[in-house]
């Protein structure tokens, strides 16, 4: 009687082959003890494999499974609150409509109108200080903010540039230096105030310094 | 607050602190509720899916990793976690992805060869009943499950004991069904071997 191939059997031993195959060769087993024996013997072992697959290994520095569990507990809801904080910044940008072109046009209308009033509504000297620090800005490329008139050795001048905030007071300086930023905003105002704000690029903290002239 | 607080609820809402500023009492009851639900599915779940994993790395540290690994992913798919059921054996699906791919990027394993079907390498150190006697089933069962490849121990894992069909197994392990036929099968045969060899030793050791 030819048997059937050793690997057949452990295929039929665990209900793996197909219909056809599984009566050929449940037919062979039904009329030989030999490959009953084999079939049990595979059976056994595969009882027995499900049995001890329960057991816990050895745990390292007598570790007790209650102990890890708890550790492990706690890590997979470490891992959950991190993935929800992650997913908080994640979130896909509005999607709200950008203006229309009507709207940005009107917007842009209001600006000039507001622009020219401001512009008409001022004294003629400030109005030259204006344009002269703007001036200034677009050539240099800094800002400055002159107290009156152009920077006389007895006037107070504040400057602010990428590097720092500067008072300059009769031949004396004071400096209000910041790290170096490639995101550093320079920004003065007409009531003698001048201000520079960046971003440290390692924490993503902003910084805002802001010096301010007063009249005593 | 989109969560589904009926089947296994996220951890972290929109409005987790909305309590104090008097948001309805039902809010937080229902999200106690579904916190309750995670935590009895990892608690019900956690010991088969580590020894599972364990079983197929073989490393306590490295299974302690990827179970934490597997439980993350599964619970952050919660739409495929609506029913308790299907969410188990999801989980099974993903713990054995996780260690299987653990293989293949560690141990360069290739699920898809086939082993030759050799004579393990040594006989067992100590028989089934010694082991028994002296509560050492694990040693017993690791060491049988030592002569076994990688791709055929993850294969009979699967198979015999998490008990999914052999497609699946094939599904899993990314390979043919013929191909994880014929793991099943030569894994089958060297496990049956070992033991046999592990009760004639037992025989010819004296009482």
């Amino acid at each position: 009687m030819k048997h059937p191939a050793e690997v057949q059997i452990a295929l039929f031993a665990g209900g793996d082959v197909g219909r056809w195959e599984r009566w050929r060769v449940a037919r062979h087993v039904a009329r030989c003890a030999e490959c009953q024996h084999e079939v049990q013997s595979l059976r056994d072992a595969g009882t027995q494999l499900r049995e001890l697959s329960g057991e816990m290994p050895d745990l390292p520095n007598a570790l007790g499974w209650n102990r890890l569990a708890q550790e492990i507990t706690g890590n997979i809801r470490v891992g959950l609150a991190a993935g929800e904080a992650i997913a908080l910044f994640d979130k896909p940008a509005s999607t709200k409509p950008r203006l229309g072109w009507n709207a940005a046009l009107l917007l842009l209308g209001a600006t000039a109108i507001f622009a020219i009033a401001f512009w008409s509504s001022l004294p003629p000297q400030q109005a030259e200080h204006l344009l002269a620090s703007l001036k200034r800005i677009r050539t240099e490329r800094i800002g400055t903010v002159i107290r009156s008139g152009a920077a006389a050795p007895d006037e107070v001048v504040v400057e602010a540039s990428a590097t720092g905030i500067q008072v300059k007071e009769n031949g004396r300086t004071l400096s209000l230096m910041h790290p170096r930023s490639d995101g550093a905003t320079v920004s003065i105002s007409m009531q003698g105030s001048a201000g520079v704000r960046f971003v440290d690029a390692d924490t993503g903290q902003v910084t805002t310094n802001k010096v301010y002239y007063a009249e005593q | 607050m989109s969560s589904a607080y009926g089947t296994l609820g996220a951890f972290v809402r929109d409005d987790a602190f909305m309590s104090d500023r008097g948001a309805p009492p039902t809010t937080d009851t229902a999200f106690l509720a579904a916190q309750e639900l995670q935590n009895r599915f990892i608690s019900d779940n956690l010991r088969r899916i580590f020894l599972l994993i364990y079983r197929i790395v073989r490393n306590v540290d490295d299974a302690q990793d990827l179970t934490q690994e597997a439980f993350i992913k599964a619970l952050q798919r919660q739409d495929q976690l609506k029913e308790l059921d299907k969410a188990t054996h999801w989980l099974s699906r993903i713990a054995s992805n996780t260690a299987i791919d653990f293989l293949r990027r560690n141990g360069k394993v290739n699920f898809c060869e086939i082993d030759t079907l050799v004579e393990p390498l040594s006989e067992p150190s100590e028989s089934p009943e010694q082991a028994v006697l002296r509560s050492e089933h694990r040693a017993y069962l690791e060491e049988g499950l030592s002569v076994l490849t990688d791709r055929e121990r993850t294969a009979l894992l699967l198979r015999d004991v998490e008990e999914l069909p052999a497609e699946l197994v094939a599904e899993q392990m990314n390979c043919s069904k013929a191909t994880v036929r014929s793991h099943i099968a030569n894994a089958r045969i060297k496990m049956k071997r070992y033991m046999e060899r592990s009760r004639r030793a037992a025989q010819r050791k004296p009482s």
